[in-house]
């Protein structure tokens, strides 16, 4: 079921009727919202559900072991073979064939005939963002930053919560779970900021983000010997700005869906491409993995403790897995290893140079080239494959060919996608301010009205979002 | 191992806004039966305006009686929105834009 959808408007309006109307019975209301949940991921294959509810049963018993060991010994036994479960099922889904394949590759290059079968697996919507949100629910009891939960359904509920289920945010235990203790706040501000968020999500994925994937990216990626170098050009700037509306439309409609319900997550964006170094980009771009990253992977593994050696290798690895945390494919161990061999050499330049500003130059400069590595890393992103990423790379120096693709919305859009980074960041909240102070059945006529107004502007049938393939 | 603790929870809505432009500052709890004409309005306004995308979503429910049923009226209330001008409106704002695109 996705968001821009009838199929999810009607859903959205039923489960929040019974939300709102159950307000006073938080159980009640707790798993209403929970079998609601259920319901929406079964929506697109109802056998993993069950992949889902095991995933659950499998913290929370992880969760009371931590809690009930008595020796530290004990609690880190527990805490990693709750993440070694976890990781085992995501690396069964999703990278059983990429390194079967591999393999295969290895021992044909080795002279060996004989290949290990591969056969293929569905790969379940959003199980990395749901084992994600497992492991830091496990390493957090582990850590002690909150209490193991008592409450099946509690957890049940903060696993499967439909907003955030198959692309993020990544929302965490010690976020979410304190919210479920109390009384859901649903109060003017929760609809108005909710319902902004939607109708902006609403726009950036249906007109932005959908009409450059279909008039001007997809065409460059699937056949870029095609095309001359500023087509290849404005392909890659769309699919920049694709990128972002795509990802932060769903984590608006996924914040703003989750206000409606009482419920609030962290922003998962804040105009990225107005960053002035890579660092920056990674504090401004999905900043639910970024965090989760930092705070479970690199600083576990030593983060910038153990002199500086360790740290421009500590940002690779977290960045090459970072990269792998989208897909098993070599495209993206080239993106992660891009950034973060970026972020190893910016570190060590800042550290060279002792200045507090960007390594990159003067702040405008610096922008820019920032933007433009980034935008580098998005053709390996983007690109079929690895040789495909290469042909794009190489077709951008090629000027020679007119340009077919620049039309007037594709160049608009771009446009637009860009300015919306150097507008005020509370921009957003400033729109939602004058809904504040509508009546209510006012602030709904000028929902409906930007609801309808970006149905009509909108391509027939809804594109999934890019990261539901992660 | 830096965390946001459970404390921060309480912050989240600051954490999507500035504090200078915070609606939060000064406003007043509202009984949620209050907020209930935003939901019915908005759906309203969709049901007039859009019934070319109810018809839509009807036509494609698995065949059945009630489906067919529902079917039947789709048709008629894209039919009656078109005559009463929401649904024309509906098309032209699409056709402009459409045209727009292809430039």
């Amino acid at each position: 079921m996705l968001f821009p959808t009838l199929n999810f408007l009607i859903f959205f309006l039923i489960v929040l009727a019974v939300a709102w109307a159950l307000v006073e019975r938080d159980q009640w209301r707790k798993l209403f919202l929970t079998a609601a949940s259920y319901v929406f991921y079964g929506f697109w294959d109802w056998r993993f559900t069950f992949l889902l509810l095991g995933n659950t049963l499998a913290i929370y018993a992880v969760g009371l072991w931590i809690g009930a060991a008595r020796t530290e010994r004990a609690r880190k036994c527990a805490a990693w073979t709750g993440v070694a479960v976890m990781l085992v099922v995501l690396g069964f889904f999703k990278y059983f064939e990429f390194f079967v394949a591999s393999l295969n590759e290895l021992l044909r290059s080795a002279g060996l005939e004989r290949e290990i079968p591969v056969f293929e697996v569905i790969l379940p919507v959003g199980i990395s963002f749901f084992t994600f949100q497992g492991i830091s629910y496990v390493l957090d009891v582990y850590h002690r930053v909150i209490p193991p939960t008592r409450s099946f359904l509690d957890l049940a509920l903060f696993k499967s919560f439909f907003p955030q289920l198959v692309a993020g945010p990544i929302v965490r235990a010690a976020d979410f779970m304190p919210q479920l203790a109390r009384k859901p706040d649903v109060t003017r501000l929760h609809v108005s900021l909710g319902l902004t968020l939607i109708v902006w999500g609403l726009f950036k994925k249906s007109i932005v983000a959908n009409y450059l994937a279909i008039d001007l990216v997809d065409k460059v990626f699937m056949d870029p010997g095609r095309y001359g170098g500023l087509d290849l050009l404005l392909g890659v700037y769309g699919y920049a700005v694709q990128i972002y509306c795509d990802f932060s439309a769903y984590s608006d409609i996924a914040i703003g869906a989750a206000m409606l319900l009482g419920y609030t997550f962290p922003r998962n964006f804040d105009q990225p491409y107005r960053a002035a170094s890579l660092s920056e980009f990674w504090r401004r771009w999905h900043i639910s993995l970024s965090s989760w990253l930092r705070d479970y992977l690199y600083i576990p593994i030593g983060g910038n403790r153990k002199g500086p050696v360790r740290t421009y290798v500590n940002l690779t690895i977290t960045m090459l897995l970072g990269g792998l945390w989208h897909g098993a494919a070599w495209k993206f161990v080239m993106w992660g290893a891009l950034h973060g061999v970026g972020l190893a050499v910016e570190r060590l330049a800042s550290g060279a140079r002792r200045i507090s500003g960007s390594v990159w130059g003067p702040k405008p400069l610096a922008i820019v080239l920032v933007f433009h590595f980034v935008c580098l890393g998005w053709i390996f992103f983007r690109a079929r494959d690895f040789a495909s990423a290469l042909d794009v790379i190489r077709g951008l120096f090629d000027w020679r060919t007119p340009p077919e693709l620049a039309t007037p919305l594709s160049l608009a859009l771009i446009a637009l996608g860009l300015v919306m980074h150097f507008t005020p960041r509370d921009l957003v909240n400033r729109v939602e301010a004058l809904f504040w102070r509508m009546p209510a059945a006012a602030m709904g006529v000028a929902c409906g009205f930007a609801v309808a107004l970006v149905e009509a502007f909108g391509l027939d049938g809804a594109a999934p979002f890019i990261y539901f393939q992660f | 191992m830096a965390h946001n603790g459970p404390l921060n929870s309480e912050h989240h809505l600051s954490r999507l806004m500035t504090p200078e432009l915070d609606p939060t500052v000064g406003a007043k709890e509202e009984p949620l039966r209050r907020l209930w004409p935003a939901a019915v309005a908005g759906t309203l306004v969709l049901l007039l305006l859009n019934g070319q995308g109810l018809e839509k979503w009807v036509g494609r429910l698995p065949e059945s009686p009630i489906a067919n049923t529902l079917i039947a009226a789709g048709q008629e209330w894209k039919g009656l929105m078109d005559r009463l001008g929401p649904g024309r409106a509906f098309d032209a704002a699409r056709k402009a834009f459409q045209d727009f695109r292809g430039r």
